[in-house]
């Protein structure tokens, strides 16, 4: 598996700011919903691929197998934790999720890992750390952490990463299978719809409320 | 966009705050950490982890 350091070295883009084009309330509404359909569909295709292969507990197999004691990873822009296999940038940029495995070897630096000869590490994909940090957090503001735990404990082990006071990379296997798995199926896609459009509904009203005033009329 | 960007948009969200432009940028990133996310268990679930260990 290619591990491309070069995704890692590229910085998040901020943000665009919206180009002001005059579009249609139709057509931001068709975006909207194009998006929260696309977002219902994607998290439920993610729960069809851990099915395909091998279902949560096959994803815990393999993220234990490899990821949580003898990784140790580098940073490419932000604070280093080591004997973690999650390094986050408190700053706010972009870290990774690497997780790799060394055959009995501690890594210390992102040279020195990258140097270890194929045949003798293992090495998953690259995700974003700031993305699962996002995601996460965005999850656990919206759905409420009364209801919706996993978000809750993704964010929690990210907060500890960044003030340092995270220990043992084995607490985060199960929090991230949990989030993983609890993510795929699009319960979460539904809820953060409805409150968009629970939200669209009340723009409306105030809108409403406001002519009226405007015109001098009463709201009956 | 940051963690701390997102957090704040969710919660304008959550508060109904938020603007159209605002919801629709929230469901952009959400969808393309999803993305990140199926790419990431793909290859988590399709690396074949027994032939390397100690």
């Amino acid at each position: 598996m290619k591990f491309n350091f070069d995704k890692l070295n590229t910085p998040e883009p901020e943000p665009k700011t919206p180009e002001k084009v005059e579009i249609t309330q139709e057509e931001f509404d068709a975006q909207i919903e194009q998006e929260a359909n696309k977002l219902k569909t994607s998290t439920q295709e993610l729960a069809k691929e851990i099915e395909k292969w091998g279902g949560p507990e096959e994803f815990k197999r393999k993220m234990e197998k490899v990821g949580a004691t003898k990784s140790t990873f580098s940073h490419y822009g932000g604070n280093e934790v080591k004997g973690s296999p999650f390094f986050y940038n408190a700053e706010g940029e972009s870290g990774g999720i690497i997780i790799g495995k060394t055959l009995g070897k501690d890594i210390h630096d992102d040279l020195e890992y990258r140097s270890i000869p194929r045949k003798d590490k293992i090495d998953f994909g690259v995700m974003s750390g700031s993305f699962l940090v996002g995601v996460s957090t965005a999850l656990d503001i919206i759905l409420e952490k009364s209801s919706e735990p996993f978000a809750t404990g993704v964010v929690e082990m990210f907060e500890k990463i960044q003030d340092g006071s995270f220990m043992g990379g084995d607490a985060i296997l199960p929090v991230i299978v949990t989030f993983f798995t609890a993510l795929a199926g699009g319960g979460f896609a539904s809820a953060i719809h409805e409150k968009i459009r629970a939200n669209k509904v009340k723009r409306e009203l105030k809108k409403q409320e406001l002519k009226h005033k405007m015109t001098g009329a009463e709201l009956k | 966009m940051t963690p701390d960007k997102i957090k704040n948009l969710a919660q304008k969200v959550k508060d109904g705050e938020s603007t159209q432009e605002e919801e629709l940028a929230l469901l952009k990133y959400l969808n393309e950490g999803v993305e990140q996310m199926r790419e990431f268990v793909k290859e988590v679930m399709t690396t074949d982890v027994n032939s390397k260990t100690e």
